[in-house]
């Protein structure tokens, strides 16, 4: 499993390095110097993690889905939804004291967002719509009409398509000085330890990996499958809003036209490198925020082409679920590893 | 009714590429793949059809790498779920995610810019009557159409590969091909997502944009199930989200948002999924690799 996902990660690497080749790149230098504007220096590793704390929301509402088999392709629309609903009581409504006003936020938001994952999950169980397509569909109904309220009812003075700057005590303060570094990554690491704990020491865990391992066996046994789904929808959608929520209230202080990066596609390519486990998901996540604020500082010197990460996000993706091509692939250096092992035991003896 | 007809044609120009695609998408079902992947298959089309024709200065040459590269993209997508037994959704869905990167990539090495390239030849169109300046493609469409029921439905090779889509373990007794029919499943969505991406790069408009297909391979599945899996009943299927998409053509003075017009077929989509499917029954091999 570990050698898989070496391989599938080196193998992304090298198809993302041939396109940085064709576009005129050394695919080594660019590497050397995005892994040096990662990891290069305190404040480098802080950029990082800034870039890391969106996807550990996402990556960890994907993985938490999977665990369940229900596939939350719509975690992007979810985030834009938890951003518009914080940006919207954070903006508009009368500030509270920063002490209840913070988490009532976060909790309305992601309580919107997980409700907007469960329109899906109600659809599918109600008609039998097809969950993928309802899923995606739903993320370009709110990303469209989150950006109708901006440019429209809602757009500032001057134009900018943008909500009304949240006030000091809607604001999630930063962790360390001097760096815009937000402090919602210690919400992400302590998310990431409640969703372990709810899949593994839980009766809910038990009975999603049940459903997730054999849907008509876990029928069969008593599960509601079908009320099972829409929780496992609304738990996902909330982690996913959590993202939208913290980027509002931390990073960006207002809901902006277009905000995420696709953090949601993003947080699929997390959940896969990680294997679906929630305490890997962070090093995960902070292993393509490195990627992005790496390519990001590389980008100020050459302009690299971005999306490179992209590509290789994509491959990790379709490599980390073909167990079957990965294991071909594999298979010569398994032999080689296991070769060089048999005979160093061989000249142990 | 000068309007009328301009809405019309609009939904007719529209709903091409869906049409296109969704007819694809139903040879690719019929023989037992979830075609997940035609948003990226469109999007490597649209963006090889783009390039042939910049380097060429030919835009049938470009539809011709349009097709090319769709076509050997969509082998790909055959090859990881045929002969590794992918799972076809995340498959599908890998492959978007990649397009969606490589195209954008791409687009900045050779143009400069992620966000469009530089504009190029785009094919001529034909006149027809009371339509009038339309492309080729809306009769090709439609041709393809025809032609796809009557293979599906009329010959040998169609049943055996709507055999191969409903039980593969039984076509493999009786010595049917389940790789070779598959292949040539995806071989079709390989075309026809190539020249529905050459519609959208070099027919509707003149350049590649980021993303251009915007969601179209998704609609063109729920156009699937819409149309019950037939070649004919996609055609018309995907009238409702050329009307839907049409919609912008109308209101043009602005009383109603952008957005909300631009959600119009995405909502649509959404009612399809959720109300029609009921009356559907998608072929039962999707997904099933027909081995014990």
């Amino acid at each position: 499993m570990v050698l898989r996902t070496l391989c599938a990660f080196l193998l992304a690497l090298i198809i993302g390095g041939i396109v940085f080749y064709v576009a005129g790149f050394n695919p080594l230098q660019v590497y050397k110097l995005i892994f040096q504007g990662a990891f290069g220096s305190v404040d480098d590793i802080l950029t990082t993690l800034s870039y890391a704390t969106p996807l550990i929301f996402t990556g960890l509402a994907f993985a938490f889905a999977q665990h369940a088999k229900v596939m939350n392709l719509g975690t992007e629309g979810q985030l834009y939804v938890g951003a518009m609903v914080a940006a919207l009581i954070g903006g508009y409504l009368p500030a509270l004291p920063r002490v209840i006003f913070v988490p009532l936020i976060l909790v309305v938001s992601c309580l919107a967002a997980g409700l907007y994952a469960g329109i899906a999950g109600f659809l599918s169980n109600r008609f039998g719509a097809n969950m993928v397509i309802v899923t995606l569909m739903l993320n370009y109904v709110a990303q469209l009409f989150c950006s109708y309220l901006v440019n429209n009812p809602l757009v500032d003075d001057q134009g900018i398509a943008r909500t009304a700057a949240l006030p000091e005590e809607a604001r999630i303060g930063r962790l360390v000085e001097g760096h815009y570094l937000s402090s919602s990554i210690l919400l992400g690491v302590a998310l990431v330890l409640v969703v372990w704990f709810l899949l593994n020491r839980t009766k809910l865990g038990y009975e999603m990996h049940f459903m997730g391992t054999n849907r008509i066996a876990a029928q069969t046994a008593g599960i509601h499958v079908n009320r099972m789904m829409v929780v496992t929808l609304l738990i996902s959608g909330a982690l996913a809003g959590c993202c939208g929520a913290t980027q509002v209230m931390g990073v960006q202080y207002r809901f902006t036209d277009g905000f995420s990066s696709g953090y949601g596609f993003e947080g699929i390519a997390v959940a896969a490198l990680a294997g679906n486990n929630p305490l890997i998901v962070l090093l995960s996540a902070i292993l393509w925020g490195g990627l992005k604020s790496g390519a990001s500082s590389v980008n100020r010197i050459a302009s690299i082409p971005m999306d490179v990460i992209a590509i290789i996000q994509a491959l990790i993706v379709v490599f980390m679920v073909a167990p079957k091509l990965m294991d071909t692939l594999c298979a010569p250096l398994k032999k080689l590893l296991l070769g060089r092992k048999k005979r160093g035991a061989a000249a142990a003896e | 009714m000068e309007s009328i007809l301009l809405f019309l044609i609009s939904a007719l120009r529209s709903s091409v590429p869906v049409a296109l695609a969704a007819v694809g998408g139903n040879f690719s079902a019929r023989c037992g793949i979830m075609p997940m992947g035609m948003e990226g298959f469109i999007l490597m089309g649209a963006f090889g059809a783009t390039c042939g024709s910049y380097y060429t200065n030919n835009p049938w040459l470009g539809l011709l790498c349009g097709v090319a590269l769709s076509t050997l993209y969509a082998l790909i997508h055959g090859v990881l779920c045929v002969q590794y037994h992918m799972d076809q959704v995340i498959c599908g869905i890998g492959l978007n995610m990649f397009a969606s990167g490589f195209t954008a990539s791409m687009t900045q090495v050779i143009w400069g810019s992620r966000a469009n390239s530089s504009s190029v030849e785009s094919l001529p169109h034909i006149v027809l009557p009371v339509i009038g300046n339309v492309s080729f493609m809306l009769p090709l469409a439609i041709v393809v159409g025809l032609v796809g029921w009557a293979f599906m439905f009329r010959t040998p090779w169609g049943l055996r590969l709507r055999i191969v889509g409903e039980k593969p373990l039984a076509a493999r007794t009786i010595g049917i091909s389940i790789k070779k029919y598959r292949f040539l499943g995806e071989c079709i969505v390989g075309v026809l997502c190539g020249l529905a991406g050459s519609y959208l790069a070099i027919d509707h408009v003149n350049r590649f944009a980021y993303e251009m297909s915007a969601g179209r391979g998704y609609i063109a599945v729920a156009v699937n199930i819409l149309g019950a899996y037939n070649p004919i009943g996609s055609l018309f299927g995907s009238l409702i989200f050329g009307a839907a998409a049409a919609l912008k053509s109308v209101f043009t003075d602005g009383s109603i948002p952008a957005q909300l017009l631009d959600l119009c077929p995405y909502l649509v989509t959404i009612l399809v999924v959720t109300f029609a499917v009921r009356h559907v029954r998608a072929p039962a091999g999707i997904a099933d690799t027909g081995e014990e």
